[in-house]
């Protein structure tokens, strides 16, 4: 997995499986989250995702009021987090 | 009026009505009196739009129908409308007046002006206007009602339902039993309506001791599923019983679950039931089928073993039964089903499935393969489809790896590159490596966090939102010295790899029976990770205790 970042954009190219893939995202966006309250996460390919990482986005969400946006370019994954009732929460939309 | 059923009915209808008649020509209102005052409850006049307006406003739930002009002082017809439609989208309106503008008939159209009556006017058309009005009105509540009705009735099969869920006992729910094999226990319920007349529970009696009921209430509808819930209740109760006090007796199930369920059905009524025990201990299978479908078990040599019926279905008038017994000393897998699934046609010829189940079940490793291979025989399903499918796993498999770890973040990671290289050596497919090596860490990452160092979810949220959760786990980390223990297995199934993961920790485990309320709803925020990991496994399986899991991957 490999993570590219502007301002307020972060870039996941790769899948998502590990706890050290967690520790690098949650990084980054708590890093950028003290600059901006609008992120946008783009996961160009992964096919699912940890749930440590999806705790994560709620948290951003729900206690740190970041209105997250999320741009996802795989299907399976899409039809996970529907499957979650998370598409609305997170933003969900075809990358 | 004609004096037709349907004009009758309106013409009753009609006599509970209050028409507002809105007219300045004192003629004109005489007239509507005349021909009204024989039809309607009340009538009410006004004399310009304003009045006519106010009077709507003031009583607007008792004024049914509303015949106006068009020319009138202070407000005309069509303003009133205006207001009218403004805080009434429905009430029916009659346009009477002289009126030939297109540009005021044009926004009367659009303000949905019903009827349109031109002056002078005439006794027959303003009637039928009426009679019309009256119709539409009837016609607005009977959709009312029915609308009404179906909310109550989804209302109720969804409560229904959620009941039957709670009626259908499963102690097994992803579960699977260990003894000298382990045995993957799985279940398919898909009824066709919301109240099914298939029914079945799975209970523990004790440690290596199963029983199961179907029940397969004859005929379709609500009196099949009344007895089938009431008969599985009842099962559920009396094992409940006969759980606390150690005192299971095949027999006594049986002939007690009879005479509670005899005086209940009706005369004609007969009921399909499976009663298996299964003892693995004695390595005895112990059954009383009431007109049931075969057993179908496979023996360690592939071969297909059926059990029939030993009984006739179950009516009011059985006073005895039958017990049979099969040593199972050989038998790999079992399936218990309900008539739904043979009886189902296919698209080959419209054979029944019946044809087809037998080579289904052979070539089947998990039910989610007899599942696949059942739905893409059929065109749609016919009937309710029930099944249990129990399969014993070969301890001759192949061993891939077995590994102990210690309860740290940085085994963890040793621990997915371990797992991650097992899986190299398997396929070259990066989709099914990635999807397995997901499932690991996620449920590696339970028997770490929640099993060994037995961290509650409701501690972890806290940790996680106070960003304290990494340094809280280094230091529980610290004092525990417990180990988390990884076997990989191979099973060559037919023509398919099955590959076989389990992850044991030394954690007092947890009530493998909340991963139902999960699965039933997945918008609770816990158990995200299993809901994952089921999505990219096979299946997963936890032992009694909730200290050991294993997950399946096919290849």
């Amino acid at each position: 997995m490999e993570l590219t970042a502007t301002s307020d954009t972060l870039t996941i190219t790769g899948n998502i499986k590990s706890i050290s893939d967690f520790q690098d995202i949650k990084n980054r966006l708590d890093s950028m989250k003290t600059t901006t309250k609008n992120i946008l996460i783009i996961i160009k390919d992964s096919i699912s995702v940890t749930s440590s990482v999806i705790g994560y986005f709620n948290k951003l969400i729900l206690k740190d009021k970041i209105t997250l946006r999320m741009k996802i370019g795989n299907a399976e994954l899409m039809e996970l987090l529907d499957d979650l009732h998370l598409s609305k929460t997170f933003n969900v939309s075809k990358l | 009026m004609q004096d037709t059923t349907e004009s009758l009915e309106t013409y009753t209808y009609l006599q509970e009505l209050t028409l507002l008649c809105v007219d300045d020509n004192k003629t004109t209102q005489l007239l509507y009196r005349s021909i009204f005052q024989d039809f309607v409850k009340e009538i009410i006049f006004a004399h310009d739009g304003h009045l006519g307006y106010e009077s709507f406003k003031s009583i607007n739930q008792d004024i049914d129908i509303i015949i106006s002009d068009y020319s009138m002082p202070t407000m005309n017809g069509l303003d009133m409308i205006e207001q009218i439609r403004k805080i009434d989208k429905v009430v029916p309106i009659i346009f009477a007046s002289g009126i030939e503008d297109v540009g005021i008939i044009v926004k009367a159209l659009s303000l949905e002006v019903n009827y349109f009556i031109q002056k002078p006017i005439k006794n027959h058309e303003i009637l039928k206007a009426l009679e019309n009005s009256a119709k539409l009105l009837i016609a607005n509540e009977t959709l009312k009602k029915q609308k009404e009705k179906s909310l109550y009735h989804s209302y109720q099969e969804d409560k229904g339902f959620a009941k039957e869920l709670n009626i259908l006992r499963n102690d097994f729910y992803y579960q699977m039993i260990e003894g000298d094999s382990i045995a993957l226990v799985d279940f398919l319920y898909q009824p066709l309506d919301v109240l099914s007349g298939d029914a079945y529970c799975a209970r523990c009696i004790a440690p290596l001791n199963s029983f199961y009921l179907m029940v397969d209430g004859m005929g379709k509808g609500l009196s099949a599923s009344l007895t089938a819930m009431i008969m599985t209740s009842f099962v559920n109760h009396i094992i409940d019983k006969m759980i606390e006090t150690s005192s299971f007796d095949f027999a006594v199930l049986i002939h007690e679950t009879m005479e509670y369920i005899k005086p209940i059905l009706l005369d004609e009524e007969a009921l399909a039931i499976d009663y298996i025990h299964i003892d693995d201990k004695e390595k005895m299978l112990y059954y009383a089928k009431f007109a049931m479908p075969v057993l179908l078990m496979e023996d360690q040599e592939s071969t297909i073993v059926r059990l029939k019926s030993n009984n006739a279905p179950l009516s009011k008038w059985q006073d005895t039964f039958n017990i049979d017994s099969y040593d199972i000393s050989n038998i790999k897998k079992f399936l218990i089903y309900s008539d739904g699934i043979v009886e189902n046609t296919t698209i080959n010829n419209e054979r029944p499935y019946s044809d087809f189940i037998e080579e289904d079940f052979l070539n089947s490793f998990t039910r989610e393969d007899l599942k696949n291979s059942f739905f893409s025989k059929i065109k749609t399903q016919e009937d309710d489809i029930s099944l249990i499918y129990i399969h014993k796993l070969i301890p001759s498999s192949t061993n891939l790896g077995y590994e102990s770890f210690p309860t740290n973040l940085n085994s963890l990671n040793q621990a997915n590159e371990w797992y991650e290289n097992i899986w190299k050596g398997v396929t070259s497919d990066e989709t099914l490596s990635y999807k397995a090596s997901l499932v690991f860490t996620e449920l590696y990452m339970n028997a770490y966090e929640h099993g060994n160092l037995a961290i509650d979810s409701t501690l972890k949220h806290n940790l996680m939102d106070e960003d304290a959760y990494f340094e809280s786990l280094q230091e529980e980390e610290r004092l525990c010295d417990k180990k988390i223990a990884v076997k990989v297995t191979q099973v060559n199934h037919n023509s398919f790899v099955y590959i076989v993961t389990q992850i044991t920790d030394e954690g007092l485990g947890f009530d493998t029976q909340i991963l139902s309320e999960i699965f039933r709803n997945s918008i609770a925020f816990n158990g995200r990770g299993v809901f994952v990991s089921r999505k990219n496994s096979l299946g997963i399986y936890y032992n009694t205790k909730g200290s050991s899991v294993l997950f399946l991957n096919k290849v």
